[in-house]
C-alpha cells in the first residue's frame, strides 16, 4: 500500500544519526583505549586524532537527531509516534521544546548531547588526561546511544528510537488499512502533559541532564588516575569539573523543585518522592567527594575516599535512572515515569554492573598502591572536620537511598515493605538532624586551619561570628513564632537548634569573604558556596516549619477515628468550597470565587479568586489580591473520559506566599438537574420560604398589548421582583418573568447563583405563583485548598548563591589549571 | 586506630541503630481488604479497585472534605471507604487505587489515595492501541 503525505525522509535520516553516532562512539572508545595504552608519543598521536574526528563526527550526528526530531516536532508530522504522543497542533511553540523531552528516547538524547559538549570541553582541556578520561566518557556514550537505536538483536529489541513509525508500532490497527489514514485520522497528536505546559519545564530538563552528563567526568577522571598510576594526580584536574557537576545538578533539582512548586499539587517544592530523592542523592555525595578532594589536593588525606565518592555518585546516578524509569517504583510514587518494561531494566543493569565491575576490579588490583598518610589528622586541622562532613553527607545519602529503595530491595527479598503513615516526618526528623551538624561544620570549619590550627588563633576568628550568630538566631526562634509542635517537643527543639546552626553557617561565611579572604571574590567560591547553603537550610527551615493552610474548613465537622502520629485529633480537613459570589472566610483573608474565564487556543479553566484582608477594627483593606489558578479537563483515555488536572497560582511576596490551587470541581456535562419546581400562590408583598432563607415578594406586574404600548413582542407579560434573603445575611435581587405569546407560554427564568436558586413565574386560573427550584446544578462552585508559604525566596536565594559559588570556584580553578 | 576512625565509626554506628530501632515503626505493609480487617487501627496500605457496582458519595457543597465509595481487591474482600478530602478526579476511571490508612471496624479511613489511572499511561501501547481505533470511529 502507499500511504499518502507521509514524511519519510526526515525519519529516515535521523535514524541513520543515530546510527551513526553509535558507531562513531564505538570507535572514538577504541581509539581513546588505544592511545592511553600505547607509550609511543607518535603512535598515541595517531590514536588521539583519530578518536578525536570520531567524536567530532558523533557530536554532529546528535546535533542532527535533534534538528531532526525538533523539526518532525514542529511541522506535526503524525506519522511518527514521537510526535503523535508528544505533541499536538495547537500547543504554543514555546512549548514544542518541552515536547522532545517529555518521551524518554528525548531525556536520554539531552543526556547524550551534554556528554558531547563536555567532551568537546576536556578536549580543549584535558592535555594529558585527555585519553583515559575520555576513553570512559566515549564508553558511557556507547550505552546511552544504544538507548534510543532501536534495533532488533534477534528477538531482543535494543532501545527505543525517537523516529519510530505510527503504523510500524501499530501494524494491525485498522486505521492503517487506509492510504489515506494520515489525512482522515492523524490529523492531531494526543499532546503534551498539561502538567509539563510551564516555562520551568522548558528549562529544568536540560539544566539537570547536564548535571547528569556530567558527573561522568569526575568519576573518568578518578579511573583515569587508577588506570594510569597517577593516583592523585588527576585530582587537581578533575576539580573543576566536579564543581561544575555540583552546580548543574543542584540548580537542576531547584528548577525541578521550582516546577513542583508552581504547577504540581502536593502543596510545596519538596515531597520526598522517589523521583526528587533519586536525584538529590548523586548531589549530596559528588558535594561530599567535592570536599575529600580538596582536603587531598592541599594535605593528602583522603585519597581512597575520593575515589569512592566520585564512583559511588555516578552509580548512584545511573541507578536513579533506573528507579524512575524502569517502572520498578510501582506504586510508591506518584509521578515515576512509565515504564519501558523488561528491556529498559536489563539494560540499565548492564551499565550498572559494567562500570561498577571495571571501576572495582581496577581499584582493588591497585589499591595498595594509593598513596595514604598514616599519620593520624589533628583534630584541630580542617581536613578532620572537612572529612567528618563528608561522612555525614553520605550517611544522609544512605538513609534516603535505603527508604527510596524499598520497592527494589521488596522485589529482591519478597517483602512488601512501605513507608509508613507520614513519610515526610521519616525524612525530615533525620535530616534536621543532619542539618544540624552540617550547618555547624559550614561554619566552622572555614577558620580552621589545614593540618592544624592554633587555639587562640581560632578562638580569636570565630568569636565575632558566633556571638552575632547567636543574637540572630536567638531572635529568629524567640520572635519568629516558630511553633510547630505537630510532632512534639523535641522535634521543634531540633528545629530551633538547626536555625541556629545555620544562621551560625551564614554568618560565619559572610564573615570569612572579608577576613578570610580578604574581600577578594574570586577566592571566596568556597565562602559563597557555603553562605548560599545556609541561607538554603534557613529557607527549608523557615518555610517549612512555618507553612500554614489557610484553607482549614470551619464547617465544623470533627472526624472520628483520625489521629495524628502522636495521638491528638488530627484536623485534616484542608479543602473549602467556594460557591460563586459568597465571599467565605479563609485564615487572614475573605475569599470570593468571582469568576471564570477560558481561551479557545488554551484548554485550560482559568478560576479567578479574590483575597481581601481587612484590618478588624477600622475595616480598612490592607490587602486585596487576585489569584486565578486553573484547572483543566483532559482527556483521559479512549473513550473519551475527562480528568480534572489543577495548576496552582500564587501571591509572591518578599516574605511570603499564598498559594491556592483546585481541588475539585463539577463537570459541566456530568451534572444533571434532578431538582423540581415548586409553585406557590404569591401576591406583591407576600414572603415565601426555602431551605436556606426567605424570598419577600417586592412587586408583581402585569401587562398586555391593550395597556402597555412597550410590549410589542409579546401578547401580555407577568413580572415578579422578588428580594432573596439568604441564611448567611446576604441578600439578591432576582426578575422571573412569564411571557404570552399567541397563547403560548414563555418563561424567562431568572437564577441566583450563590443560593442555587432557579426562579419562575406561573399563572393559573388568573393566580400568579412563583416556582422556586433548588438545584445543584445552577451552582457554580470550586473546592480549593489554600497555603500561606513565608520566606520561600530565602530558599531560592540560598541555591542560586550556592551555585554561584561554585562558578566562582570553578573559573578560579580552570584558570589557575591553564 | 585513628581518630577519624573511631568517629566514623561511631557515626555509622549511631546511624544505623537509630535506622534500626525506628525502623519497625516507620515500615508498614500491602495488605488484601480480608487481612486488613484483622488488623484493625493498624496503619496499612491497601491496594484495591474501586467497587463500580455501588456508587460514590461526594458533594463539596455539604462538605468538600468528605467522601465514600467501596473498594474491592483481587481476592473479593469488600470495604467500605471513607476518605476525609476531595473526591480524586480520576477515581471513577481508575484502574487501581493504593490506599493508606486503617481498618476501623467495616469502614476503611483512608488518609491518602494513589490512583493508578490509564491517563498516566498514555505512552501505554495497549492504550495507544485503544485511541486508534478510537480515532477511527470518530
Amino acid at each position: 500500500m502507499v500511504y499518502q503525505g507521509e514524511h519519510l525522509f526526515i525519519g529516515q535520516f535521523g535514524h541513520f544519526s543515530v546510527l551513526l553516532s553509535f558507531v562513531a562512539s564505538l570507535v572514538a572508545t577504541f581509539a581513546y583505549f588505544k592511545a592511553t595504552q600505547t607509550t609511543v608519543p607518535e603512535e598515541h598521536n595517531r590514536w588521539k586524532k583519530l578518536a578525536r574526528i570520531t567524536f567530532i563526527i558523533e557530536t554532529l550526528a546528535v546535533i542532527a537527531i535533534f534538528v531532526c526530531l525538533y523539526s518532525i516536532i514542529y511541522n506535526h508530522y503524525f506519522e511518527y509516534e514521537y510526535a503523535h504522543q508528544h505533541s499536538k497542533r495547537s500547543l504554543p511553540t514555546k512549548y514544542l521544546l518541552s515536547c522532545l523531552w517529555e518521551g524518554q528516547e528525548g531525556s536520554f538524547m539531552l543526556w547524550i548531547f551534554w556528554h558531547c559538549i563536555l567532551g568537546l570541553g576536556i578536549m580543549l582541556q584535558g592535555k594529558k588526561w585527555e585519553a583515559p578520561v575520555m576513553t570512559t566518557i566515549s564508553l558511557m556514550q556507547i550505552f546511552l546511544t544504544s538507548f534510543i537505536i532501536g534495533l532488533y538483536f534477534f528477538d531482543l529489541k535494543i532501545g527505543s528510537s525517537p523516529f519510530v513509525l505510527m503504523r510500524d508500532e501499530f501494524p494491525n490497527a485498522p486505521v492503517f488499512q487506509d492510504p489515506l489514514y494520515l489525512q482522515k485520522y492523524l490529523r492531531d497528536g494526543n499532546g503534551l502533559n498539561v502538567l509539563l505546559q510551564n516555562y520551568w519545564m522548558v528549562i529544568h530538563p536540560p539544566i539537570l541532564f547536564l548535571g547528569f552528563a556530567s558527573a561522568v567526568v569526575p568519576f573518568a577522571f578518578a579511573f583515569a588516575g587508577l588506570w594510569k598510576k597517577d593516583y592523585t594526580g588527576w585530582i587537581k584536574a578533575a576539580l573543576p569539573w566536579t564543581l561544575l557537576s555540583a552546580a548543574a545538578l543542584g540548580i537542576g533539582i531547584m528548577l525541578g523543585a521550582a516546577w513542583a512548586y508552581e504547577s504540581l499539587t502536593f502543596g510545596g517544592y519538596w515531597a520526598w518522592d522517589p523521583v526528587e530523592n533519586a536525584s538529590l542523592v548523586p548531589w549530596l555525595l559528588m558535594v561530599a567527594g567535592l570536599h575529600t578532594m580538596l582536603i587531598n589536593k592541599s594535605t593528602g588525606y583522603s585519597s581512597r575516599s575520593s575515589y569512592w565518592f566520585l564512583f559511588l555518585a555516578f552509580l548512584l546516578l545511573i541507578y536513579s535512572t533506573f528507579l524512575t524509569r524502569t517502572g520498578v517504583l510501582g506504586d510508591t510514587s506518584v509521578h515515576s515515569f512509565t515504564g519501558e518494561g523488561n528491556s529498559l531494566f536489563w539494560h540499565l543493569i548492564i551499565v550498572m554492573s559494567t562500570f561498577a565491575g571495571i571501576f572495582l576490579f581496577t581499584y582493588f588490583k591497585n589499591r595498595k598502591q594509593i598513596p595514604v598518610i598514616h599519620r593520624e589528622e589533628d583534630i584541630s586541622s580542617r581536613e578532620f572536620w572537612m572529612f567528618v562532613g563528608a561522612l555525614v553527607l553520605l550517611i544522609s545519602a544512605a538513609y534516603i537511598s535505603f527508604f527510596t529503595s524499598l520497592p527494589v530491595i521488596n522485589d529482591i527479598f519478597g517483602t512488601n515493605k512501605a513507608i509508613g503513615e507520614d513519610p515526610e516526618y521519616v525524612y525530615n526528623r533525620v535530616m534536621v538532624l543532619i542539618a544540624i551538624v552540617l550547618g555547624l561544620l559550614t561554619a566552622i570549619t572555614q577558620y580552621l586551619k589545614y593540618k592544624k590550627t592554633p587555639r587562640s588563633f581560632w578562638i580569636k576568628k570565630i568569636l565575632a561570628p558566633t556571638i552575632i550568630a547567636l543574637i540572630i538566631s536567638v531572635l529568629i526562634s524567640v520572635f519568629g513564632n516558630i511553633h510547630y509542635n505537630k510532632y512534639g517537643i523535641g522535634y521543634l527543639g531540633a528545629i530551633h537548634l538547626a536555625i541556629f546552626a545555620c544562621t551560625y553557617a551564614v554568618v560565619a561565611n559572610t564573615v570569612y569573604i572579608w577576613t578570610g579572604a580578604k574581600g577578594k571574590l574570586s577566592l571566596a567560591g568556597g565562602s559563597v558556596a557555603h553562605l548560599g547553603f545556609g541561607i538554603m537550610l534557613v529557607g527549608i527551615l523557615i518555610s517549612s516549619s512555618k507553612k500554614e493552610v489557610i484553607s482549614i474548613n470551619r464547617t465544623g465537622i470533627m472526624i472520628p477515628g483520625l489521629k495524628d502520629p502522636k495521638g491528638r485529633d488530627d484536623s485534616g480537613l484542608e479543602n473549602v468550597t467556594l460557591i460563586m459570589g459568597v465571599p467565605t472566610p479563609m485564615g487572614n483573608y475573605m475569599a470570593t470565587y468571582v469568576g471564570d474565564s477560558s481561551h479557545p487556543a488554551d484548554e485550560k479553566m482559568y478560576f479567578k479568586v479574590n483575597y481581601e484582608r481587612k484590618d478588624e477594627a477600622t475595616g480598612k483593606v490592607l490587602e486585596n489580591f487576585t489569584l486565578y489558578p486553573n484547572a483543566f479537563l483532559m482527556k483521559a483515555d479512549a473513550e473519551g473520559r475527562t480528568s480534572l488536572s489543577a495548576n496552582p497560582d500564587s501571591r509572591h511576596y518578599w516574605h511570603k506566599d499564598v498559594f491556592t490551587f483546585i481541588t475539585s470541581m463539577p463537570d459541566p456535562e456530568s451534572i444533571k438537574d434532578t431538582a423540581n419546581f415548586v409553585s406557590y400562590p404569591v401576591q406583591t408583598g407576600d414572603t415565601v420560604f426555602y431551605s436556606n432563607g426567605y424570598i419577600t415578594v417586592d412587586q408583581i406586574i402585569e401587562a398586555n398589548k391593550g395597556t402597555n404600548k412597550d410590549l410589542p413582542l409579546v401578547d401580555s407579560a407577568w413580572l415578579a421582583e422578588v428580594t432573596v434573603h439568604g441564611n448567611n445575611g446576604m441578600t439578591y435581587k432576582a426578575q422571573p418573568a412569564l411571557f404570552s405569546k399567541a397563547n403560548a407560554p414563555i418563561a424567562k427564568r431568572d437564577t441566583v447563583m450563590a443560593q442555587s436558586l432557579v426562579l419562575e413565574v406561573n399563572k393559573e386560573n388568573n393566580a400568579i405563583s412563583l416556582g422556586i427550584k433548588e438545584s445543584n446544578a445552577v451552582m457554580k462552585y470550586i473546592t480549593l485548598k489554600a497555603f500561606q508559604f513565608p520566606l520561600i525566596n530565602i530558599l531560592w536565594l540560598g541555591i542560586l548563591l550556592m551555585s554561584a559559588g561554585f562558578f566562582i570556584s570553578m573559573w578560579h580553578r580552570f584558570k589557575k589549571s591553564n | 586506630m585513628k581518630k577519624i576512625h573511631i568517629v566514623t565509626l561511631v557515626i555509622i554506628a549511631a546511624a544505623i541503630a537509630y535506622m534500626l530501632i525506628t525502623l519497625s515503626k516507620d515500615l508498614t505493609t500491602y495488605d488484601t481488604i480480608a487481612s486488613a480487617k484483622q488488623k484493625q487501627g493498624k496503619f496499612i496500605h491497601l491496594i484495591a479497585q474501586l467497587d463500580r457496582s455501588k456508587d460514590i458519595e461526594y458533594n463539596p457543597v455539604v462538605d468538600p472534605n468528605f467522601l465514600v465509595f467501596y473498594a474491592v481487591d483481587s481476592l473479593g474482600g469488600k470495604t467500605k471507604v471513607v476518605y476525609h478530602n476531595t473526591k480524586p478526579p480520576e477515581l471513577e476511571m481508575s484502574e487501581r487505587i493504593v490506599m493508606k490508612g486503617k481498618m476501623n471496624g467495616d469502614v476503611f479511613e483512608c488518609k491518602e489515595i494513589l490512583l493508578k489511572c490509564p491517563s498516566k499511561y498514555k505512552d501505554d501501547p495497549l492504550q495507544q492501541k485503544k485511541a486508534l481505533e478510537y480515532k477511527m470511529q470518530d
